[in-house]
């Protein structure tokens, strides 16, 4: 999980020389199809007496986002040398992270209470959570360059829910290698119980959501600022930059910014609960925030949609 | 056919350096222009640092020591400062030549009269020297504010300054041996994060060296890796002539063997032009 | 007249290792590498002599940018010698790097983001120019191509053929004897293309010096070179002065026409009808039979157009014509 090269990996690939978008979500034309024939069958349309209500059940949307997963996946297969090289070029990013964080219990067994299996699941659950909402969702990370460029356009002519359109349209692959390093880190070295092992998955899933629904409102504020995509990116950045750090070490005034306006506290105080000793007082705050923030990107994202001003690019992709 | 085409052949040694140099003057105006683009760019330096205070501070006031590894902790967060300067303003030279080799640039230039690896040495430096100043602003900027005004001295600047030059070109010539595999390999890029990702760990970017285990340390002081990051910044934050001797040595030494390396595997890789064609 | 460029049997073979796909592929390919031969240039045997203006066709992968390669020194020839203003290119790369000037296509050597002035700084001191000197020829050129209104505007806010004339000006700051033209037309617009042409014409009808053009497209060979040499699969099928290929080749043009009403076009000497729709039609008017004006004056006469164009023969048809005549003619 790194903040500052993830953002140039993906101007590498991404981009032309002129800024043109190359890869990514107009990439995959053959996924579009797929996706636009889904059969509906979920819960809403029966009875709603209107011949042709769009799908919205929550298997048709499971169905959606698997249809996307796997041709995500294919299309990274397609380059596969290149893809694995990712996977594990970020794998090797987090754990020179990690290597950091052991060197450091090397030298300092505690500081503030922490210790080296606590920092360990720190960051395991960090790369756990921001794997799963990247190799998910991991369009949202260009969240705010679609809004400024007027890409939305496609995905409002679909029948389809918009932000999870957009947001599963495209995979990083990276993040693939932030999940792997996560498991493999957490299973090795800290060893855990069954018990364990479960809160860890929970909080890694919960972690997804925060990083997910805090990313959406950051990038939301493209609708508003105009071209935000610096400050979106930086906001994320943050966000997961705060998280891998140990809540222990931040004062007072800056643990009320950790959890409130840059919501990384509520994950960076849970290990403790995982490794030592269940505290339902965190759990339920991480639930709360991830749930809050999910449904918060979601309603900011739809009423801000009414301000989307479409681009002067006349763009249309068959 | 002009007067402008003859002679050159004998041209003097000083004109043979004017073209790198304004290579590099180039390379710092194009710089200079996107100087908002690149400030804003790397604000997110000064929440980098901002953790950094506060894990230190932590560190220091737990530990109850006034001096960790022979850090005070100002030292300490100016060191931090430092080395994620260097970080921050690195130029990424081995994904250019990497991308001049795919593109064919790389062949095209051998049709002009200047040499491939030195012109992009002037470009790399220009670009460093600009980078490094941004940064430097607001990383120091963080630092100042939380810990007071740089433990540096006039001769620790001018022989940190010395070393940080020597420490560049050390990573420039790494950096071409590893952009000028793109001959040979299909997808370079795990070897230039793998490059960059050793060279911060073991180079002493988030820790300083001698807060490392004692053997490590010891084998990492004499690695390339080591004269990067760690030679030059404790040269400015807490100068002994000692390890600035061995450093610069070292710097030396192992700007030699890259630069050999770096020859061979060009001149391997011009031939491979030839192999691979257009 | 000296000769600027000649080569003799010049040859050059790739030789590509195949991979074969999947991972089984790539490993069985790293320990038994099967390797493909491609002859890029197979016996090539040039002389142009000094101040001619040479246009070298061909289609794509003929081998025309291997031999421009090779003759600027990039690559080495698998055999056969070549000779470029009295030195071996590939051996002699730097000394000659300063007597040769190129424009490759759509490889840029401006600075995207700084004006063309800043570049041909640069390019004074790459090529140790004096500063009166450079001065001096800054100006002429600046004239010559009449960059001087946008000469300090960035590169990445002009037109694409004003880049292009600040592109070969700038191949030309340090005086080269002979330049290597690599599609300086490629990209841009009819008005654009005309206008470098024209300043091309211009500049080299004052300077005289050697060009080596590859083109795509008939006007520019037609209006600036002087003789054609055209390879196909790495050798040459013709040579011959520009003169003789108008005569034989480049004497066609093509009319397209929309019609309203009933065509009823009587026989005309010379014009052709390649193709016949309800509305369209399109003829071959042969200008060596009947000036291209009275064959158009004469249609509208006689039909009521509603849209006519003329345009050259493409490229493409010329060669396959060229070539067809070459395998046929013993």
């Amino acid at each position: 999980m790194s903040t500052e090269d993830r953002g140039t990996q993906d101007c590498r690939d991404g981009t032309l020389a002129d800024g043109q978008t190359v890869r990514g979500l107009h990439a995959i034309p053959s996924v579009q199809v797929q996706c636009g024939t889904d059969v509906p069958n979920g819960p809403e349309e029966r009875g709603a007496g209107r011949p042709s209500r769009p799908p919205r059940g929550f298997r048709s949307y499971a169905s959606f986002v698997y249809e996307y997963m796997k041709a995500n996946l294919a299309m990274q297969m397609e380059y596969r040398a290149t893809f694995i090289g990712r996977v594990f070029g970020m794998m090797l990013n987090d754990a020179m992270w990690l290597s950091f964080w052991l060197l450091y219990f090397a030298r300092f067994p505690v500081v503030r209470g922490w210790e080296r299996a606590d920092v360990i699941t720190l960051w395991a659950i960090c790369a756990l959570g921001f794997g799963l909402c990247f190799s998910l969702f991991g369009n949202i990370s260009r969240l705010a360059s679609i809004v400024v460029r007027g890409e939305l356009d496609f995905y409002l002519t679909y029948p389809r829910h918009v932000l999870l359109h957009v947001a599963t349209s495209r995979m990083d692959p990276t993040a693939l290698g932030d999940v792997a390093f996560g498991l493999v880190v957490f299973f090795v070295l800290v060893k855990p119980t069954v018990t364990q092992a479960l809160l860890f998955v929970l909080s890694g899933v919960l972690a997804a959501c925060i990083f997910f629904g805090f990313t959406v409102v950051a990038h939301s504020l493209a609708f508003v600022l105009g071209s935000s995509e610096l400050l979106s990116e930086q906001a994320t950045s943050m966000l997961i930059h705060f998280a891998t750090y140990p809540l222990g070490i931040f004062d007072g005034p800056t643990k009320v910014v950790l959890f409130t306006l840059i919501p990384a506290g509520f994950i960076n105080s849970i290990p403790v609960s995982v490794v030592r000793g269940f505290d339902p007082v965190f759990f339920a705050g991480l639930a709360a925030a991830a749930v809050l923030l999910v449904t918060a990107s979601d309603r900011i994202f739809k009423a801000l949609l009414r301000k989307y001003e479409s681009g002067n690019l006349i763009q249309v992709r068959m | 056919m002009t007067e402008v085409g003859r002679h050159r052949q004998g041209a003097s040694w000083s004109k043979k350096i004017a073209k790198y140099v304004e290579m590099l003057r180039i390379t710092v105006l194009t710089d200079l222009a996107y100087a908002y683009d690149m400030l804003s760019r790397q604000l997110f330096l000064a929440v980098v640092m901002f953790v950094f205070v506060k894990l230190w501070s932590a560190t220091y006031r737990w530990e109850g020591a006034v001096s960790i590894g022979g850090y005070t902790m100002r030292q300490m967060l100016w060191y931090l400062a430092l080395t994620e300067s260097i970080s921050m303003s690195t130029p990424r030279t081995a994904a250019d030549i990497d991308d001049d080799v795919r593109s064919g640039s790389l062949a095209y230039s051998l049709t002009k009269p200047y040499k491939y690896p030195w012109f992009l040495y002037a470009k790399h430096m220009g670009k460093a020297l600009v980078g490094f100043s941004g940064s430097l602003i607001i990383a120091g900027a963080v630092v100042w504010i939380a810990v007071g005004p740089p433990p540096v001295t006039a001769l620790s600047c001018a022989l940190g300054l010395l070393t940080a030059l020597l420490a560049c070109t050390l990573d420039f010539w790494a950096q071409v041996a590893i952009g000028l595999s793109a001959f040979w390999i299909e997808d370079g890029s795990p070897y230039r994060l793998l490059y960059s990702r050793v060279k911060m760990l073991l180079g002493g970017m988030l820790l300083p060296l001698e807060l490392f285990p004692d053997v490590l340390r010891r084998v990492v002081a004499f690695l390339p890796v080591g004269q990067i990051y760690h030679g030059p910044v404790k040269t400015f934050v807490s100068l002994s002539l000692h390890e600035f001797v061995g450093t610069v040595a070292k710097q030396v030494l192992w700007t030699i063997v890259f630069i050999a390396l770096a020859g061979a595997v060009y001149k391997a890789g011009v031939r491979r032009v030839n192999v691979h064609g257009g | 007249m000296a000769t600027a460029i000649s080569t003799k049997n010049l040859t050059k073979v790739f030789r590509t290792a195949t991979k074969e796909p999947g991972l089984k592929g790539s490993i069985r390919s790293t320990f038994r590498p099967s390797v493909r031969e491609i002859h890029a240039v197979k016996g090539i045997d040039l002389e142009v002599e000094r101040g001619e203006v040479v246009a070298f066709i061909g289609p794509n992968g003929a081998g025309k940018s291997t031999t421009i390669k090779m003759l600027t020194g990039i690559l080495y020839p698998t055999s056969g010698e070549a000779n470029v203003l009295g030195f071996v290119p590939w051996r002699d790369r730097e000394s000659l790097s300063y007597k040769i000037g190129s424009v490759f296509g759509q490889k840029s050597q401006l600075w995207y983001h700084l004006p063309p002035s800043d570049t041909f700084n640069l390019l004074a001191k790459i090529y140790e120019m004096d500063r009166g000197e450079y001065e001096k020829r800054k100006d002429f050129l600046v004239q010559a191509f009449e960059i001087g209104p946008f000469f300090n505007q960035p590169v990445r806010k002009l037109s694409l053929g004003q880049r292009m004339r600040c592109e070969i000006a700038a191949s030309l700051l340090h005086g080269p004897e002979v330049i290597f033209l690599d599609e300086p037309t490629i990209g841009l617009d009819v008005v654009a293309r005309q206008n470098v042409r024209q300043t091309l014409k211009r500049w080299n009808d004052e300077e005289k010096a050697t060009v080596f053009l590859t083109s795509h497209d008939v006007g520019d060979i037609e209006y600036l070179a002087d003789r054609v040499i055209m390879i196909n699969h790495g050798q040459v099928v013709m040579d011959d002065k520009v003169k003789n290929l108008k005569y034989h080749y480049l004497n066609k043009k093509i009319v397209d026409l929309r019609v309203s009403g009933e065509v009823k076009l009587p026989a005309l000497e010379g014009v052709k009808i390649v193709k016949q729709a309800k509305s369209g039609l399109k003829l071959e008017v042969d200008t060596e039979v009947i000036d291209i004006n009275a064959a158009v004056s004469h249609i509208l006469k006689e039909c009521e157009v509603q849209d006519i164009s003329i345009s050259d023969r493409p490229l493409e048809d010329i060669i396959a014509a060229i070539y067809q005549r070459e395998e046929v003619a013993p």
